[in-house]
């Protein structure tokens, strides 16, 4: 903690040291020392979402990394982790989130030390016994029956609500927020999980705290041993909110275990959504964690068949508990892209879009050790850290099918562009959408929408402030102009003939400038706005790879709307990509950019992909009435997966389905056109 | 008594207490390898201490029986268990064992808590840590190598010379260089912070760099560089006064370091180590 040197040396020093041009007024605001480049804004890159040996399953599979610790290794120094790996990042994150479940917190902990609240009931006894005494086996029959028990909806005989058992775990881990968070250079978040799970679906919710401790300790985090259902918990947010004037955010993750009741078009009740449930759901959940270990939840190949890249890192095997098996219904509200697309319908029946959310990504990892790379991977839990046989070691099985051991990926990390690394701006720019979710990998991109940027904004050295100043960051809305909506809607409806309009605005056969003659209707008006608005929007996208990571492949703009007909429609579009490719003429595809993968030896070379891409982009295929989504995926070139790495590590040879390399990825979240 | 300290030294007399005390009280199940267990008066009274401990009270006769039951289904199924051979190469027991092991170790390395004196030591040899990092002004001109191809070299080398010969100091790369998208110039940044966009090795060149001239060419993970550094800020040792907290935390973390490692070298000494293989992990496992 040597970076935790006291605010009032760091002021004596910039108002003495620190020569031209930094003002040390402002230093001394901020209360750090370190100062905003020229850029408007910086990238942070975090794990949204770690679990410790607070977390009851964590610990029941072994895991003795405390908050404290993790908050450590996310720092970047090295810990000894179950399996007696010792490991270090390669590369220190700037903020962590540790989301430890709340439903028996430190409870595992507590049945390890055989705490008199859990030895007095049977179960508790059992479980105490089964750990004491056993070992990897019974520890993973406790594991399975904590998780099955808490998750499953079956009675247990402690109330996990109870402050008893709640209080003091949650003490302990706020003191290690505030030990370790360091304004300026580490944040350390203050959260928990809600791990709500009927009918054993995972509607899990990360709740993030903006606040620090002061205000964070008022109240005890909420447990779906109270309630299982979402509106719930906002009430219990806007409640904290109203008694702390704090602020707190909320982050559901795995709708791809979820049988499709993520994002559900009804509500737990059974009713369908309303307006006041989308307003709600938007005020607490603003962004999604779309990408992590248990999966990548962009999309599925079923969902989209044209998209070449749809089928990655997919688990479509079963639901949280396993007990019940995936079906081609529960998939559209299960996937983040789907989702988006579904929002725009229910937008335009309630007035309000539920799923308008910016897309993040983490690890869940039940290891206490975040930040998940290729290179190392440490695994879902203590159980699959890595060794010889994780790769074959089923994930979880049961008789829907078994969820293998290699599908587990080592994925994913948030990319928040804020001015400054503190709770507060990271928080903000999380409320509004200014993210994006990665596979793993550090590389950076920006995204600008606006109805003016020129090809060669991307060129700028000041395309940053130029961004700003034209168009709305990732996670904007633009919007469509109402008067010439009405125009058009007239125009689409009215009288009025479409060739005499055609005609006018110089689309028709008659030469432009031969004024129509005045039937009474204002066609000047109206065409004057037409005009205006068959122009598309416009997108400034930047990308720059990982300094070591894989060079960048390809940049893509996702595209989602709703037609008039009320139908749903989604498209990807290349619109940047290195060495010189030429799309295929008729199919408009793009040629694969190669691989360089040495499987046997783990290796790769950037001798194929670029360093940057940029563009900027416009819609082709734009219709000012229709409500639609764009974000951006950019892909690396092929680099060895984890699977890759254990094979040579351990000399393994693994099943032919194993897949050998990846091609990493990120998110951003999208900017909304709403007409 | 520096001798009785020694935590290897209090490791074996604490061990051999253990184990004595264990041969003390239940001798039977210790040395019978026959068929008899002996559940004798202490044993009984140890289960009913710690019954105690837990509950507050006394078990029933019942509830005495049943722990007496269990206790004798666990031993038998140990001593089966041993006479299988089944603890042998059980990684799980060996770590159980070897973390027991450790566990004692850790709550028998007592040291002395430091003096002012020792942290004042421990603060002038770590002087290092407790100075804030330097912060570095500077300007990067980047040469894209997916753009100039073989130039990309001859033309950073071409800019080195003339911006060294004009003494300019230029802040964006529109006369030479290319755009990268994290920008060109860089204001009191710190290690960390240029490391996260340029990466290690950008990052190891530049900090050797004297301020007032341009330098290059200088390789990242995009390219080719050449850097400017205006101004090369190093803010003082921060006073001890403000920093004896940290200092003494570290100083404690290092000793316990330390002490656990003398104590699991001690033990090591006794040992002839031979490792047949000697193929080298990525992930550097615990020796």
């Amino acid at each position: 903690m040597r970076t935790h040197i006291k605010i009032t040396a760091l002021s004596i020093i910039a108002s003495t040291l620190l020569i031209s041009s930094v003002n040390a007024t402002e230093v001394k605001k901020e209360k750090h020392y370190i100062l905003p480049s020229q850029n408007a804004t910086n990238v942070y890159f975090g794990d949204a979402h770690v679990h410790t040996s607070m977390s009851l399953d964590a610990a029941a599979w072994g895991s003795t990394i405390t908050p404290e610790d993790a908050y450590r290794y996310a720092r970047g120094e090295e810990l000894t982790s179950f399996k007696r790996w010792k490991t270090k990042l390669t590369r220190p994150l700037d903020w962590l989130v540790i989301a430890d479940h709340s439903d028996g917190y430190n409870f595992t902990n507590m049945v390890a030390k055989g705490d008199p609240i859990i030895v007095k009931e049977k179960l508790g006894k059992r479980w105490h016994e089964l750990l004491k005494t056993g070992g990897e086996k019974e520890r993973r029959i406790v594991a399975d029956e904590i998780v099955k028990g808490f998750g499953g909806g079956s009675k247990m005989p402690w109330r996990l609500a109870d402050p008893a058992m709640l209080a003091p775990g949650w003490k302990q881990t706020l003191a290690a927020a505030e030990k370790y968070n360091d304004p300026g250079d580490f944040t350390a978040f203050i959260a928990y999980e809600w791990s709500s799970a009927p009918g054993g679906d995972n509607l899990h919710r990360v709740v993030i705290y903006r606040d620090d401790g002061d205000k964070a300790s008022q109240t005890l985090p909420l447990t779906m041993s109270e309630t299982k259902d979402p509106e719930d918990l906002w009430k219990v947010l806007q409640a904290y909110e109203d008694k702390t004037g704090g602020k707190v955010l909320a982050i559901p993750h795995n709708g791809n275990w979820s049988s499709g009741q993520m994002f559900a078009g009804v509500k737990i009740n059974g009713k369908p959504l309303d307006k006041a449930y989308a307003k709600t759901r938007m005020r607490w959940e603003p962004i999604y964690e779309m990408t992590q270990i248990k999966g990548d939840g962009e999309t599925h190949p079923l969902l989209s068949p044209d998209d070449e890249f749809a089928d990655f890192e997919t688990w479509d095997v079963g639901n949280l508990s396993f007990s019940k098996g995936v079906t081609s219904e529960m998939l559209p509200g299960s996937y983040a892209r789907s989702a988006l697309k579904l929002g725009l319908q229910h937008e335009a029946k309630l007035g309000v879009n539920p799923f308008q959310f910016g897309q993040i990504g983490a690890g869940d990892s039940h290891t206490g050790l975040p930040g998940q790379e290729e290179n190392q991977f440490m695994g879902k839990s203590a159980s699959s850290e890595p060794d010889a046989e994780r790769w074959e070691t089923p994930f979880r099985t049961s008789e829907i099918g078994t969820q293998p051991g290699w599908s587990e990926s080592a994925s994913g990390l948030t990319a928040i562009w804020a001015t400054e690394n503190t709770r507060g701006a990271l928080w903000d720019a999380m409320k509004r959408k200014e993210v994006y979710a990665t596979t793993g990998s550090r590389l950076k991109v920006r995204m600008f929408g606006g109805w003016n940027f020129k090809s060669g904004d991307d060129q700028q050295s000041d395309y940053v402030a130029l961004g700003y100043e034209k168009g709305v960051p990732m996670g904007g809305e633009l919007k469509g102009d109402s008067k010439a909506a009405a125009a058009r809607k007239a125009f689409k409806t009215g009288k009025t003939s479409k060739s005499k309009m055609l005609n006018f605005i110089g689309y028709g056969k008659s030469a432009p400038g031969a004024a129509p003659q005045n039937d009474g209707k204002d066609y000047i008006g109206i065409a004057a706005e037409v005009a205006k608005l068959k122009k598309s929007p416009t997108f400034l996208v930047v990308a720059m790879k990982d300094p070591i990571g894989g060079n960048l492949d390809r940049v893509q703009m996702v595209k989602g709307w709703l037609d008039s007909k009320g139908k749903l429609h989604e498209k990807v579009y290349d619109i940047a990509w290195s060495d010189n490719r030429i799309q295929n003429p008729i199919t408009g595809k793009l040629p694969p950019v190669g691989n360089t993968v040495n499987i046997p030896e783990a290796t790769w070379s950037n001798t194929i992909g670029d360093t940057q891409l940029s563009t900027v982009w416009m819609d082709p295929d734009f219709d000012p009435d229709e409500r639609a989504f764009y974000y951006v995926r950019v892909l690396e070139i092929p680099t060895p997966r984890w699977t890759a790495y254990d094979a040579k590590r351990f000399n393994v040879k693994m099943a032919p389905e194993v897949p050998m390399t990846i091609q990493e990825r990120a998110y951003t979240s999208p900017i909304w056109y709403m007409p | 008594m520096k001798f009785l300290r020694e935590p290897l030294v209090q490791f074996l007399f604490l061990g051999g207490l253990i184990y004595f005390a264990y041969a003390l009280f239940s001798p039977e199940t210790e040395e019978d390898t026959s068929r008899n267990i002996v559940v004798n008066k202490s044993k009984v009274e140890w289960m009913q201490g710690s019954w105690k401990k837990r509950w507050n009270r006394l078990p029933t006769q019942e509830e005495l029986d049943g722990v007496i039951e269990q206790y004798v289904k666990e031993v038998i199924l140990y001593n089966e268990a041993i006479k299988m051979g089944l603890d042998k190469d059980d990684g799980v027991i060996r770590r159980r064992l070897a973390q027991k092991v450790e566990f004692l170790a850790k709550d028998l390395v007592v040291y002395t808590p430091p003096t002012e004196q020792d942290l004042k030591k421990y603060y002038d040899e770590h002087q290092d840590k407790y100075t804030p990092e330097a912060m570095y002004t500077f300007t990067q001109l980047y040469f894209n190598p997916d753009k100039r191809g073989n130039e990309t070299l001859n033309d950073a080398n071409k800019a080195k010379e003339i911006l060294n010969k004009e003494r300019s100091i230029v802040q964006d790369y529109t006369r030479f260089g290319d755009n990268l998208m994290v920008g060109s110039y860089f204001e009191a940044n710190r290690e960390l912070h240029i490391r996260k966009n340029f990466g290690t090795n950008f990052t190891q060149e530049l900090v050797k760099l004297a301020p007032g001239k341009w330098h290059g060419t200088i390789l990242s993970g995009y390219g080719v560089h050449l850097v400017y550094i205006k101004e090369i800020v190093t803010p003082p040792v921060t006073p001890f006064s403000e920093v004896k907290d940290l200092v003494l935390q570290a100083w404690t973390r290092e000793r316990q370091e330390t002490l656990n490692e003398e104590f699991y070298a001690a033990l090591k000494e006794a040992y002839t180590i031979v490792v047949e293989d000697e193929n080298v992990s990525v992930l550097n496992k615990v020796k």
